[in-house]
């Protein structure tokens, strides 16, 4: 379990993060969703151990953070950024195999090369393995560095659970590749025992994929839960400080929306099209 | 080939032939710095000497015969490959490592210093002389120099009045200094009986057209080579502040040959002599 | 799913590269060999092929010669053979360092240059050869002609410990804000060599100049047991950051999420480069280019990944130098051409074509 006890994060006395507890459960998929500046990223962040909390610890497996050395962490841990740019041009099996970067030693084994190769299949970018990174697009690009931070996770460290750390990972791309991305970590989290953790905006998403919610206002954690008994229409309305209500697209899912519907000023939010929870397996490619 | 051509070939062969023979005959020198070069000629060595360096630009044999690079960037292995036995060179040849490697290779280097004086010259004579292995040459050259001298200093003290002389070295049109105390000009312009008009300036500085105008000269020295580089003498008249000048008033400028004028080699009485005269004519 | 199952058909793709790269270090070594060897036996001086090995062997104690003359076995020995062992020096201690710092600030234009160590090192030579006479004779008086080569070596590594303290603020130290420092420092360093430039009289100038125009003739033997330690040991030791540097290309914190100590990295590559290059600049001057260009050639033939751009850059740095210098010395014989002016005036072009060609690929 990666879990966050009262942990307080403050920069020039002001708080970033109050007094948040949380829990990250191998084998789920949880959301972290919030506006702007309610502490998302800085929870993240003390999460994989780049912040120091001002108070509290954050222990992974059961041992303080602080305690690991960072080759450690990065064996138990991968973290997604939103957006990389490479400073040279390496190619994206290169790409991939930095993720086996804290288990082998300056060569990567045969071992290596495969599970970078696997993982780049895993999200359908096997037939790029060879290709520029930069001349990649951006669902592309987006897909080799999820690659590489799988295939950092790719073999549990021993028998202990390991995590996956994803900020804001779907934000520059289009709906078909936020739904292939977050299908695969969902996916993994269920069939490797994989704890995930994804700041999301995107609140459809959020209720399509996630296992459990961490809803953040402020600093603070205002409510964390079953993705069905966060997501409430009333919860999230004052939580971002707009109204929202959920639509019933009929088929046991629904969409939320932003706008209150007596004015009849809907706008929806970016996901259009939900339907039942099925598993999505699809990892299709670029074109 | 025509006969014409054929001549010159062989003959240009032959004096090659008798060139080598000559130099493997007595001492193979490499001559560096103009002076150093002037005095091998002068003391009647100049067939021993296999190279000089660019700054040897007299007399003419000195200056068509092979160049070893500037003196103040020589190359070890460049020197070397003529196979000198001496390598005479002045003070201001170098880099110093150089001069080094040269002496570790089992080549005799002798360094001849370099002031701005006669009596500098009359020791580099003497130096070179020994060297040479013609002391008994030296002396007689040492001696007519003496009386050259005494005379130019005669005729020199003779010529009436004190012109207030700038000096100017333009190695290119946009880089111009002027030259202060310290410097060969200097030592030049007092020889001629002239006063440098920036004596309250140490060494070679960058020219400004104010100090000039302040310093008021009544002529403008310059080198031959810096006409060159100025694009024609007219142009000296367009630097700044020059033409408020009264040598810009009476558009005086005397243009010399530089290692003639600042070699001090052995041509240096009759350089001062002809400086003195050119700086108070028209 | 089975996807998740790491099972791989076939050859192991993707490895296209590899043959590029294994051949790569071998034949830049053998080229460098044949370099070298070819300018040992080349020169104004004329002693061949048959001479120097002759000499070779005779040195070795293989051969017995009663035939060699002092000046020959000079020429071979106290000209050719430390210029050409240092040439390589500088060559492979520009090339890494050059790799290490463009892997480092994950700037392609990053150089020795960038981070101050070269102009530091210049002011510090400035001020040696300017006011050395009057204000510090006592010193080198000692150290003699340590002089120089040991203010530009202390001056590089005053401008870049300047540079990075400038640079970090608890603890982290922002590319950015490196490179606006190293800017900030390059231009003091060069008002100050400005200064000296003004004060300096006519010999002094002409030293400076020479200094700045870059040579590798200086260093005897004496010299290069100083300098062969220090340029080995580092680009030893910078060889070894190659992993690392290959997980920075992601940024500063993926790597750190990788288990790379960034902080740790940035402290020890600019420790190294600043003493390689401050070594080699204070002996050699200032040689611009090799050190941007030698990394940039390789990362062309075979990819930017460092495990073969550090080593290459090493090697091709080494290879160019050794030619430029054998060029340079032969070209206008007996004279001598300045080295910095022929590494550029060789390089440059060749670069210049190679990013016209590779432009699109290389994707910048």
């Amino acid at each position: 379990m990666l879990t966050a006890e009262s942990v307080t994060v403050k920069v020039a006395s002001r708080a970033l993060l109050q007094d948040v507890s949380l829990a990250v459960h191998p084998g789920e998929l949880l959301a972290i969703l919030g506006e702007n500046g309610a502490g998302k990223s800085t929870l993240l962040k003390t999460l994989t151990g780049d912040l120091q909390p001002s108070a509290g610890t954050v222990t992974m497996n059961g041992r303080r953070l602080q305690d690991w050395t960072a080759t450690q962490r990065a064996r138990a841990r991968a973290v997604l950024a939103q957006e990389t740019h490479l400073a040279f041009a390496f190619d994206a099996l290169q790409i991939a195999l930095l993720g086996r970067y804290p288990h082998c030693d300056s060569t990567p084994a045969k071992r290596d090369v495969e599970i970078a190769l696997a993982a780049l299949a895993l999200v359908g970018c096997a037939h790029l393995q060879s290709q520029s990174y930069p001349t990649l697009s951006g669902g592309e690009r987006a897909r080799v560095q999820l690659a590489r931070v799988l295939a950092q996770v790719w073999e549990n460290a021993g028998d202990k659970p390991s995590y996956l750390l994803l900020d804001e990972p779907v934000a520059s791309l289009d709906l078909a590749h936020r739904e292939s991305v977050l299908g695969i970590a969902r996916d993994l989290a269920h069939e490797r025992g994989l704890g995930v953790v994804a700041i999301l905006h995107d609140l459809n998403l959020a209720a399509v994929y996630a296992d459990r919610v961490a809803l953040m206002k402020d600093g603070r954690l205002r409510s964390t839960g079953r993705t069905d008994d966060v997501l409430r229409a009333d919860v999230l309305s004052d939580c971002f400080g707009i109204p929202i209500r959920s639509i019933d697209t009929g088929a046991g899912g629904c969409v939320f929306a932003v706008g209150s519907a007596g004015r009849g000023r809907v706008h929806y939010t970016e996901a259009g099209r939900i339907d039942a929870r099925g598993p999505i397996t699809t990892a299709r490619s670029d074109s | 080939m025509t006969r014409i051509a054929r001549c010159v070939w062989i003959s240009a062969g032959l004096l090659a032939l008798i060139g080598s023979v000559i130099a493997a005959d007595g001492q193979r020198v490499v001559a560096v710095g103009g002076a150093v070069t002037e005095i091998a000629f002068a003391l009647g060595k100049g067939g021993s000497v296999v190279a000089s360096d660019t700054t040897s630009t007299y007399p003419e044999t000195a200056a068509k015969m092979t160049k070893i690079g500037y003196m103040r960037s020589l190359a070890a292995e460049g020197v070397l490959s003529l196979r000198p036995d001496l390598v005479l060179a002045t003070a201001e040849a170098g880099p110093a490592n150089v001069l080094g490697q040269l002496r570790n290779a089992g080549v005799k280097v002798e360094v001849l210093p370099a002031t701005h004086t006669f009596e500098n010259l009359r020791d580099n004579v003497r130096l070179a002389a020994t060297a040479f292995n013609v002391e008994a040459d030296g002396s007689k050259l040492i001696g007519s120099l003496d009386r050259e001298w005494r005379d130019t200093r005669r005729d020199v003290a003779a010529l009436p009045g004190a012109p207030r002389v700038l000096f100017i070295l333009a190695h290119a049109a946009n880089r111009l200094l002027v030259a202060g105390t310290g410097t060969g000009a200097d030592a030049m312009i007092r020889y001629a009986g002239g006063v440098n008009a920036l004596a309250d300036v140490q060494g070679y500085k960058p020219l400004s057209g104010e100090a000039l105008v302040q310093a008021a000269p009544d002529v403008i020295l310059i080198t031959a080579e810096g006409i060159t580089a100025l694009g024609g003498p007219e142009k000296v008249w367009e630097l700044p502040g020059v033409s408020l000048t009264p040598a810009g008033q009476h558009q005086r400028l005397v243009a010399m040959d530089a290692q003639y004028l600042l070699g001090f080699g052995p041509r240096l009485p009759r350089a001062t002599l002809e400086l003195a005269r050119r700086l108070r004519a028209g | 799913m089975s996807a998740l199952n790491p099972s791989v058909n076939g050859a192991l793709p993707g490895l296209h590269r590899i043959p590029v790269g294994r051949l790569l270090l071998p034949t830049l070594a053998i080229a460098l060999l044949a370099c070298a060897l070819f300018a040992l036996c080349t020169g104004a001086y004329s002693l061949g092929a048959k001479q120097v090995v002759v000499l070779l062997l005779a040195k070795l104690g293989l051969v017995q010669t009663d035939a060699v003359s002092m000046q020959d076995n000079a020429v071979l020995f106290s000209l050719r053979l430390p210029r050409v062992v240092f040439g390589i020096l500088v060559g492979a201690g520009l090339g890494a360092c050059g790799a290490a710092l463009q892997g480092l600030f994950r700037n392609p234009l990053a150089d020795p240059t960038l981070i101050g160590v070269m102009s530091g090192a210049g002011l510090a030579a400035a001020t040696v050869i300017v006011l050395g006479a009057v204000w510090i004779h006592g010193l080198s008086r000692i150290l003699g002609p340590f002089t120089l080569p040991l203010a530009a070596f202390l001056g590089g590594l005053a401008a870049t410990t300047l540079v990075y303290r400038v640079a970090t603020s608890e603890g982290r130290s922002p590319v950015a804000l490196m490179l606006l420092a190293g800017i900030a420092v390059n231009a003091i360093a060069e008002a100050g060599i400005g200064l000296f430039t003004y004060l300096a009289d006519d010999q002094q100038l002409r030293n400076l100049s020479a200094w700045r125009l870059g040579s590798v003739a200086g260093p005897g033997w004496r010299e290069l047991s100083v300098v062969a330690p220090v340029v080995v040991l580092s680009v030893a030791a910078l060889m070894r950051m190659a992993k690392p540097l290959n997980a920075l290309v992601l940024g500063e914190a993926p790597a750190g999420h990788l288990g790379v100590d960034v902080q740790s990295l940035k402290r020890r590559v600019i420790v190294l480069t600043a003493l390689c290059t401050g070594a080699v600049t204070a002996y050699c001057g200032m040689i611009f280019f090799v050190g941007l260009m030698a990394p940039h050639m390789v990362r062309l033939v075979c990819g930017s990944d460092n495990r073969l751009v550090l080593p290459g850059g090493a090697l091709l740095g080494a290879l160019l130098i050794v030619v430029a210098d054998t060029v340079a010395r032969t070209l206008v014989a007996p004279a001598e051409l300045p080295i910095g002016v022929l590494t550029a005036l060789l390089g440059a072009p060749f670069f210049i074509a190679l990013l016209l060609r590779n432009r699109r690929e290389w994707g910048m």
